[in-house]
């Protein structure tokens, strides 16, 4: 059933058994599974409609970065990095797909914060399903599966301490598009659009009493239920916590809320020519839609450090992804001064190697360690419905950016102990581009100005860690259940509850958590 | 072809035609003194001039490494068939990465062999 706020009784009030706050992915899956799966009633409160574009929404994400910038090619804002209507930000999501890596849930030695209450195995039935939800192949990402399926060739470097595994890419996976019309049909489900919580008042127990939600356009409404699920990200779930309880807060008694904020931290700084044609290198093409596959997914393979390479030398997560690649003789990167691809690949040649085939740019997708003064906190300034308005501090910690560069040294020795290639690191400037086949000669890369504590990083939008996972209150906002560990109701779903962020893409984890907190309440909760 | 090359074979570019265009290149790197007894075909000047490229960048940044006698010692190749030097070199040049001996050369990591052969190179080509 669909409800718009706007058109209500001010004061409307709604009973359910679940309230989930936040029509994302890890939302929507989660109150499409109860709904589903039980005889529940579930209300879902979303602050946009079906489209975007009301400025007036939008505006209520807007906040002030006052650390680290959030740099696509420019410094984006918080009004650009999250989509507040139906489906958030799977409406900007290009549908990337893989679990996270067995060392991601470990206690590392030299990673302080690291490990997870939960083991990788532990998600594995919940990632299968997931698989479902966003409509992609079987839980398979072995390369050896899927090339021959999509006339991929092999792997370039597949060993103990550099291996590769693909994402599975789903076509643009909109939750609102795949699912917004049976939420509208459903009758255990009522989903309400264009409210905002502003408010979760809470007994003296810590238990939720209701969601307190105002529109745009001045209208109040209220949400009981037996148990709040907030999924709204991982920086509006920390500014609803901490706002919340008429600015009191919840689940911060700690003041853990909003700390361990994390990105992925994507750096494009190195060339590869390789031996390999760039044809041989297909497996790591990017998204083709025009591959053959007997499911609907798109295959693109990665290289990533290797879970004992993660832990015999105290690294951060890192997977390496080919963003352009062509033959060497077709690319013509401009480079001032020093030795060029086209001199190495000669050189590699004339000593006995494989002289280079390929150009390639190379992009790390790294993982940044847990730290507690990376954080969102409330400005003093208010949105138009009195919200405290978000600011976010993002803090890196020098290991992380050596921790990125020592897996382009890493992959720079496997490639040249393999015969293989050779890698080139760069301060690389992606020019004009009139079409991604003359990419490679409107690049400059420049080797001198390289500084590897002052890495050009962009963002994955992904925001995670800020209501982090811990069998500890002291530790984490959530327990391993994702309940916040003062409340007896209330919940949380999404990347917040993160404690370390790997080195792939969220969402497929996002969808099988959410999952998983669905089979949880319906089993062990509201029974 | 499109902007991720799926067509970009280049079939005159394994190591057999390079070696063929190079004619003895590779003996060359191992005897610098050597280098006017090699012909002088386009394919193979052309090659000889990126390898000395490399050379060049390595010993702007590695300058205690410009002295012809000690690069021929410190590569240690004797002076025998260009196929035999080519294998000897690939080996020497695996070694390398597998053993941390790697330099930064204009920003390439580079094996230790293959940049002082390219710097032999640099230092005797005409």
């Amino acid at each position: 059933m669909l409800v718009d706020a706007r058109g209500l009784e001010d004061g409307a009030s709604f009973d359910a058994d679940v309230c989930v706050l936040g029509g994302g992915a890890a939302g929507i899956t989660l109150a499409r599974d109860l709904a589903r799966r039980a005889d529940l009633s579930v209300v879902l409160m979303e602050s946009g409609g079906f489209d975007h574009g009301d400025s007036d929404t939008t505006e209520l994400y807007d906040g002030h970065i006052v650390g680290e910038p959030l740099m696509g090619g420019e410094p984006l804002t918080l009004t650009e990095v999250r989509l507040r209507y139906l489906g958030g930000t799977t409406n900007h999501w290009a549908g990337w797909c893989r679990p996270f890596r067995p060392v991601d849930f470990q206690v590392r030695p030299g990673i302080p914060y690291s490990g997870w209450p939960i083991a990788h195995d532990d998600l594995l039935p919940w990632w299968e399903q997931a698989c479902t939800v966003i409509d992609i192949g079987p839980y398979n990402f072995d390369w050896r599966y899927w090339a021959p399926k999509i006339n991929a060739g092999s792997a370039l470097v597949d060993n103990d301490v550099i291996d590769t595994t693909v994402y599975q890419v789903g076509y643009p996976r909109a939750f609102r598009n795949m699912y917004g019309r049976e939420m509208e049909a459903s009758k255990n489900l009522r989903l309400i659009v264009w409210a905002n919580v502003v408010d979760l008042p809470t007994d003296p127990s810590g238990r939720v009493t209701r969601a307190d939600a105002k529109t745009t356009t001045g209208k109040h409404l209220h949400v009981n239920a037996k148990v709040f699920v907030i999924a709204l990200g991982g920086i509006e779930t920390p500014r609803v916590l901490l706002a919340a309880n008429g600015g009191r807060g919840v689940g911060n008694e700690r003041g853990l809320v909003g700390r361990f904020f994390m990105e992925h931290l994507e750096v494009a700084s190195a060339l590869v020519t390789s031996s390999r044609t760039a044809k041989e290198l297909n497996l790591y093409k990017g998204i083709d839609w025009k591959r053959p596959t007997d499911v609907p997914v798109a295959i693109t393979g990665t290289m990533g450090l290797t879970d004992a390479t993660i832990l015999q030398r105290r690294m951060l997560g890192s997977q390496m992804i080919l963003l352009f690649t062509d033959s060497l003789d077709n690319s013509h990167p401009r480079q001032a001064t020093g030795a060029n691809a086209h001199d190495v690949g000669a050189l590699i040649g004339a000593t006995g190697g494989e002289p280079g085939s390929s150009l390639t740019v190379l992009q790390s997708l790294s993982e940044q360690s847990p730290n507690p003064n990376s954080r969102v906190t409330l400005g003093r300034d208010v949105d138009a419905l009195g919200m405290p308005r978000v600011v976010l501090d993002w803090q890196w910690m020098p290991e992380d950016q050596a921790s990125i560069v020592a897996a382009f040294e890493i992959m720079a020795g496997e490639l040249g102990r393999a015969g293989l290639g050779r890698l080139q690191l760069g301060k690389i400037e992606f020019g004009n581009k009139p079409n991604k086949k003359d990419l490679l000669d409107s690049i400059v890369i420049d080797p001198g100005a390289f500084d590897p504590k002052k890495l050009d990083v962009t963002v994955g939008y992904h925001h995670m860690g800020t209501t982090r996972m811990s069998n500890d209150p002291s530790l984490g906002v959530v327990d391993p259940n994702c309940r916040v560990h003062s409340s007896p109701n209330l919940y949380v779903a999404g990347s917040a509850v993160f404690p370390t962020s790997g080195a792939a893409t969220p969402t497929f984890t996002i969808v099988a958590l959410a999952l998983r907190l669905g089979d949880h309440l319906r089993t062990k909760v509201l029974v | 072809m499109n902007e991720r090359g799926d067509d970009v074979e280049r079939p005159g570019m394994n190591r057999r035609t390079l070696l063929a265009r190079m004619g003895s290149v590779p003996l060359v790197i191992a005897a610098g003194s050597l280098l006017d007894a090699c012909g002088t075909g386009d394919s193979k000047a052309e090659v000889l001039q990126h390898v000395a490229n490399v050379g060049h960048a390595y010993l702007k940044e590695y300058p205690t490494d410009g002295d012809v006698a000690r690069l021929e010692q410190a590569l240690a190749l004797p002076a025998k068939n260009p196929t035999d030097h080519l294998d000897r070199l690939d080996r020497l040049v695996r070694a390398d990465f597998a053993n941390g001996r790697v330099v930064r050369v204009s920003g390439w990591s580079l094996s230790q062999t293959e940049a002082r052969a390219a710097a032999l190179v640099a230092l005797t080509r005409k």
